[in-house]
């Protein structure tokens, strides 16, 4: 790999780390363990194909995509896998309960009931994410966007407010 | 005029917040140590897209150069084509789930790639277990064919050789009963309703 690549990479990494994180965080529903593995899979993608790129696209909206690409190819690979058994692991004393982490986790539940293309978009707009770049990635208009968003909007609201409480669903 | 950004109305302002706010990854790496993490997988990958595309270049030269240079009569190159054929599909097979999880194009959209997963899980199910026994069929009957003319005159190994791979085959389709594929289909098809929406 060349030296313009790996700087590239480098760049792109702890430019985007982060965000493509917390995409790759609502794909796992919360699951920072899974998110951290995800992070992973992103990037070894993005080496393996950083040395083709021909700026068809700006950097920012390829990376983008192959983070969705790839949490759409996980997502349905971890779907396909037989349920592991869950290790059992010795009793630990539970931590005090955080509002906020569960707020989180109340919102990762309710995008997770979402189907994928509107997930999608959510996630993107809670990453603030200017219309016009939501509809590059998704290669559609903004303004179509712009009408999927206000009735995706919706049914969030809809799930956040039926959705039980991590506590009360266990 | 419309706003550039998702707009700023309260309720989606404190859900922004919200999430925002997730935790930092726990393996927060810099990008070199992430680079030295990755690169032994990069490299297997690479390699084995290198080796697939040589193996389906190689293949039909090997075959050509063992028809050559064996006494081989018309049933062993029957066999050989066989083999040939068998293994020139599977490694097909293998370098187009490579591209499918590891090429991934600068203009390929979400939804354009949802539907390239779409399309490989569908041929995955209808044609995934069909293929599969095909490959078994074709490569040990090719194999029995080519050891049936090579081993003539030596009986004993004319007939372990070729009942081997008889067995061989009808342990391998059996591997796949009737319970294992009606699973595998209904996962199949829980992928597909997966990906409706995005393409």
């Amino acid at each position: 790999m060349s030296a313009a690549t790996t700087a590239l990479f480098d760049e792109l990494y702890q430019s985007h780390q982060r965000r493509v994180w917390r995409l790759c965080l609502g794909y796992c529903g919360g699951d920072t363990e899974q998110a951290d593995d995800l992070l992973q899979e992103v990037f070894l993608r993005v080496w393996l194909n950083l040395d083709r790129f021909r700026h068809e696209a700006a950097l920012s909206t390829w990376l983008y995509r192959i983070t969705v690409n790839t949490c759409l190819q996980w997502v349905r690979q971890t779907k396909r896998r037989p349920d592991t058994p869950v290790p059992v692991l010795p009793e630990q004393p539970a931590p005090p309960p955080d509002p906020q982490a569960a707020q989180l986790a109340r919102l990762h539940r309710a995008l997770g009931q979402l189907p994928e293309a509107d997930r999608l978009l959510m996630m993107l707009v809670l990453d603030e994410q200017p219309y016009a770049r939501i509809a590059d990635i998704c290669d559609q208009t903004e303004g179509n966007i712009r009408v999927r968003l206000h009735r995706i909007r919706q049914r969030l609201t809809q799930l956040l407010h039926h959705l039980p409480d991590e506590d009360d669903a266990a | 005029m419309l706003p550039d950004f998702p707009d700023s109305d309260p309720a989606d302002e404190a859900l922004r917040r919200l999430w925002q706010a997730a935790p930092a990854p726990e393996a927060l790496v810099p990008a070199a140590e992430q680079r030295r993490q990755l690169a032994s997988r990069r490299r297997n990958i690479l390699l084995r897209k290198f080796f697939t595309l040589l193996c389906l270049l190689a293949a039909p030269l090997a075959m050509l150069w063992v028809w050559l240079t064996s006494p081989v009569g018309a049933l062993g190159a029957a066999g050989l084509l066989l083999t040939g054929g068998a293994l020139l599909g599977a490694i097909w097979r293998q370098q187009r789930t490579l591209r499918l999880f590891y090429t991934f194009p600068a203009r390929e959209t979400p939804p354009a790639y949802g539907a390239r997963l779409r399309r490989y899980y569908q041929w995955q199910q209808r044609y995934g277990l069909p293929f599969y026994q095909a490959y078994v069929i074709l490569l040990n009957t090719g194999l029995a064919l080519f050891f049936m003319d090579i081993y003539r005159g030596r009986p004993a190994w004319q007939l372990v050789l070729p009942t081997g791979l008889a067995l061989l085959t009808v342990v391998m389709i059996r591997r796949f009963s009737h319970h294992h594929v009606q699973r595998e289909q209904h996962q199949l098809e829980q992928l597909l309703r997966g990906l409706d929406g995005l393409a």
